[in-house]
């Protein structure tokens, strides 16, 4: 049989005390200080024999009943105040420790190599060192993991100058709908202006970044002329063109002014529900009639119909632009459906018009609706199985209200990377 | 001459339209597929209920978008 032994530990070493422990544990103590070469404690310790060592106040037995003991551990009136089993130590064997060490380290690699992996694949946001407008700020674009790449963002507006240094390299396809004006020319600026803000990427001079989607495929539809006026018809041709050509987000940065009550337009309703059913999304401006605070005006056509998402303009402080309309006509529709930056916007513009270099600041509600365009690409990009609708639900889903402003003025709020 | 632009109701005789256009002596100018919606010109006034059997509403072109 196997010895097991135990070292007991004791409050006292009275000789009341030791008595008890004798006749509780039914063994013979023998002092430690009795114990010598020629007596050794292992040759002492048996059945019947224990050991105390007088100076640890620790008494050394063998094959006791655990039971017993935890009782008299229990027992306040018992000198016995803890025990434990004997340990065995072994002398460390280097080699096995080394072996010990290989195998730690090798699961420490296994883990360091299944991080690294799963940091490689994860994709991480670059650390910012850009330069932004203070639009591309407001909506998030520091965070912003996509850039619209794959998907077709067409601009109707004025065209496009693609003699402009930002777009001269660029993969650009467009159609004219004014009669006598190219689309790849852009004698007002404001087609650029809008172009950039969607889809330019960093200013040629300074590095700052004014533009959201740079890797979308950029369409452009003239159906403003140089004057920066257009009919309905060429706007509807245009729509139909982007339609066919299976394009994905339309921005139109352009506006009819409506009175308080007027019902919207039937033919731009039918529009926008008809491009939604083609899985494309069309935005446009709110229009820019309101003199704020006093006089507010409704959002203007065709951005009045509910088919098409409607966009208000808000400046760096956080401000609606005095001059952005409001839903006032929310009875036939005509509400702002979200807001954007649209104050002291720069982006790019054709060089020798209203500036010297190769771009300009402008405000209204024609620039806060790019900004929204440029939004819904990298939306689409990064979710590329919902379709229009639900990509225009989660744009007013992640819009974050401005306190101290109205739903009237701003819709579901500020426009938000995810 | 005026242009208007008209929304077609669905599953309708686009020839018969054209043929109703014609003698009205009303052109038809384009045909915008993806929108289904025609554009039409006429010197006349064009009146909705003449054409009720194939359009949902016609309206008059507008010159009044701006930047």
């Amino acid at each position: 049989m196997e010895k097991e032994r135990y070292i007991v530990l004791l409050e006292n070493q009275e000789k009341k005390s030791l008595k008890k422990v004798e006749n509780e544990l039914q063994v013979s103590i023998t002092s430690s200080e009795f114990l010598s070469k020629d007596n050794r404690s292992f040759d002492v310790i048996d059945n019947d024999n224990g050991v105390l060592y007088k100076n640890l106040g620790v008494v050394v037995v063998e094959n006791m009943d655990e039971d017993q003991l935890k009782k008299a551990v229990k027992d306040d009136s018992n000198p016995i105040v803890y025990f434990e089993k004997e340990r065995e130590f072994f002398p460390a064997d280097e080699m096995k420790i080394i072996s010990e060490l290989k195998k730690q380290a090798a699961e420490i690699s296994d883990k360091i190599n299944e991080l690294e992996q799963y940091l490689n694949n994860k994709p991480i946001p670059q650390k910012n060192f850009v330069e932004m407008e203070w639009g591309l700020k407001a909506v998030g674009i520091e965070k912003a993991l996509y850039t619209g790449k794959g998907i077709d963002v067409c601009i109707l507006d004025t065209g496009l100058d693609m003699s402009h240094p930002d777009f001269a390299s660029r993969e650009v396809d467009g159609k004219s709908f004014i009669e006598g004006e190219d689309w790849n020319k852009d004698l007002n600026g404001h087609g650029t202006h809008c172009a950039g803000v969607s889809a330019g990427n960093l200013r040629g001079d300074t590095g700052k970044r004014y533009g959201i989607a740079k890797d979308c495929n950029l369409k452009i539809a003239k159906v403003l002329s140089n004057k920066g006026s257009g009919t309905t018809s060429s706007v509807v041709d245009a729509i139909d063109w982007a339609i066919s050509k299976k394009f994905r987000v339309l921005s139109l940065s352009l506006a009819a002014p409506v009175q308080l009550n007027e019902k919207p337009s039937v033919l731009f309703e039918t529009v926008g529900m008809r491009a939604l059913e083609n899985n494309c999304l069309i935005i446009a401006a709110a229009g820019n009639d309101s003199s704020r605070p006093s006089i507010p005006k409704p959002v203007s056509a065709p951005a009045n119909s509910i088919s098409i998402m409607a966009v208000a303009a808000i400046d760096g402080q956080m401000r609606v632009a005095k001059f952005s309309n409001g839903g006032l006509n929310p009875s036939t529709g005509g509400n702002i459906n979200v807001c954007a930056p649209g104050v002291d916007v720069f982006s790019s513009y054709p060089k020798g018009i209203r500036n010297k270099n190769y771009y300009f600041g402008l405000s209204g509600t024609s620039m806060a609706t790019p900004h929204v365009t440029g939004l819904a690409a990298l939306y689409m990009e990064q979710f590329p199985d919902k379709t229009a609708k639900e990509i225009w639900e989660m744009i007013e889903t992640n819009a974050k209200p401005i306190e101290g402003l109205k739903y009237r003025d701003i819709g579901s709020g500020l426009i938000q990377i995810i | 001459m005026k242009i208007y632009l008209a929304i077609l109701k669905s599953d309708i005789d686009l020839e018969e339209f054209k043929r109703n256009l014609k003698e009205k002596k009303i052109k038809f100018l384009d045909h915008y597929k993806s929108v289904g919606i025609v554009k039409l010109q006429s010197e006349k006034k064009i009146s909705e209920n003449d054409f009720k059997k194939f359009c949902v509403s016609i309206e008059e072109d507008k010159d009044n978008l701006t930047i």
